[in-house]
């Protein structure tokens, strides 16, 4: 197998192989920490040190993993950077991660983290590895970020917690709950189709 | 590549794994630990702030706090403020409930344990006062669906009528049971519900079926297990086995005379 690019490896999961619009993986927490973007682009963060990092750490350890417990490997070195966030968080990021409760936890799950470090990680270099994990949480980031600013323009007026619709108007409620996210997720994945039809799944 | 999938193998690299991963995760927990202290202490006192109705920035909560509220701890069974004298081991502000002694520092509830709190009731705990407004801040808990709910409610201090609720701590589920913290439901408890009449019978109802009665809190959509949790916290620590002897003592607000 050749060795992928490294710009590949980094840009591909944002437009071409995304892996929420694309793959569709991930939904849970694209829908639980975006109806404000300062918690959205704290769970980027998040999601991109633990992706990135955990990749890391499996691709440097890739040919001492007995197959039949990788895995298991795997979701220790997972917890463990999961914990690790969330113990900074609690430090130095107080209110946020009060905010975003279950969900720094839950990165552990996070389909995308498990999936990059099976379905690449185990098979690549650290470094290259490393990019695959950056550029699949800027895959990740990108969608949060539309919709957390959707979510929270229409749903309070606000971008970052700051007042920006005129004092007329009406906040939308729906746009705080979970299926505005849905909606939103769905209209992005219609757009990102229409430009680049080969995306398109046999019917 | 066969030594790779040996038995010893797999347990050499798991062993190696969890020592390095546990390794990592103890010294984070260990180093940020004083600064995430420093922050659950002063998010205490934002509960507190904000269950007072007093408007705060961020900066200036400790020069409010200071300012406002007085901290002053109370020995539930008596319901009258500790004196030095009779109690030195811990004051209002070292008080620390898991410090205290099981058999001789709390009361053993023999089962009878409605709110869920472990069969254990604490024979002191810390209030609040504001006394510009005449508030009681009440520290209050109770089990919810998946956690303890710890948090504070406020009474005022002449007609026990509420002025405000808040939980600082809890697991409940986000969008439902986890509603406790919207504010929409909070703002409920600032309506000046009677929470006990005159026997110093709890008559507050926090219902399932919309607040029907003047005493009456609408509970949580989708959440009745919380909903039914609060319920029964709010009557335990209003009631007389709570803070019950103590709402019904006079001079509240008379300076502590140690």
């Amino acid at each position: 197998m050749a060795e992928p690019k490294a710009k590949d490896v980094l840009l591909d999961p944002v437009f071409k192989n995304n892996p929420i619009a694309l793959q569709i993986l991930g939904i849970c927490s694209a829908l639980a920490v975006t109806t404000k973007l300062d918690t959205s682009l704290t769970m980027c963060v998040a999601v991109i040190f633990v992706v990135a990092f955990s990749n890391l750490a499996v691709s440097l350890i890739r040919n001492y993993i007995p197959s039949s417990v990788r895995i298991i490997v795997q979701m220790t070195v997972i917890a463990s950077l999961v914990i690790l966030v969330d113990q900074v968080l609690k430090a130095y990021a107080f209110d946020v991660s009060k905010q975003m409760s279950v969900f720094v936890g839950l990165i552990i799950t996070n389909c995308i983290v498990m999936g990059r470090a099976e379905g690449f990680a185990m098979k690549n270099r650290p470094m290259v590895s490393f990019l695959d994990g950056i550029g699949n949480g800027l895959g990740y980031s990108f969608i949060l970020l539309i919709v957390g600013f959707f979510r929270e323009l229409f749903g309070s007026g606000k971008i970052f917690g700051l007042e920006v619709m005129p004092a007329s108007y009406q906040n939308n409620g729906l746009m705080l709950l979970a299926p505005s996210a849905f909606f939103l997720i769905g209209i992005i994945i219609w757009v990102i189709r229409t430009f680049r039809p080969e995306q398109i799944e046999e019917a | 590549m066969n030594n790779r999938d040996s038995v010893k193998n797999t347990f050499l690299v798991m062993s190696v794994l969890c020592i390095i991963c546990s390794v990592l995760v103890s010294g984070a927990a260990v180093g940020l630990k004083s600064r995430q202290d420093a922050n659950a202490a002063l998010d205490l006192r934002k509960n507190i702030l904000s269950v007072s109705g007093i408007d705060y920035v961020d900066g200036d909560i400790e020069q409010l706090f200071s300012n406002n509220i007085e901290a002053r701890l109370v020995n539930l069974n008596t319901g009258s403020y500790v004196k030095e004298t009779e109690y030195s081991k811990m004051d209002a502000n070292s008080f620390d409930l898991k410090k205290l002694n099981k058999k001789e520092e709390m009361t053993d509830l023999k089962g009878n344990d409605p709110a869920g709190i472990g069969g254990l009731r604490e024979n002191y705990a810390v209030v609040y006062l504001y006394p510009e407004k005449q508030q009681l801040i009440l520290p209050v808990r109770g089990k919810g669906l998946w956690s303890t709910l710890q948090g504070f409610i406020s009474v005022s201090a002449d007609d026990f009528t509420t002025r405000g609720i808040t939980f600082y701590s809890h697991k409940e589920t986000p969008g439902l049971g986890g509603e406790v913290d919207n504010p929409t439901w909070k703002a409920q408890w600032n309506q000046s519900k009677q929470t006990i009449d005159v026997d110093g019978q709890v008559i507050l109802n926090v219902t399932k079926s919309g607040a029907a009665g003047p005493n009456d809190i609408d509970g949580l959509a989708g959440a009745t297990i919380t909903t039914q949790g609060v319920d029964k916290l709010v009557k335990y620590w209003l009631g007389s086995e709570g803070f019950g002897v103590y709402l019904k003592s006079s001079d509240k607000f008379v300076e502590a005379s140690n």
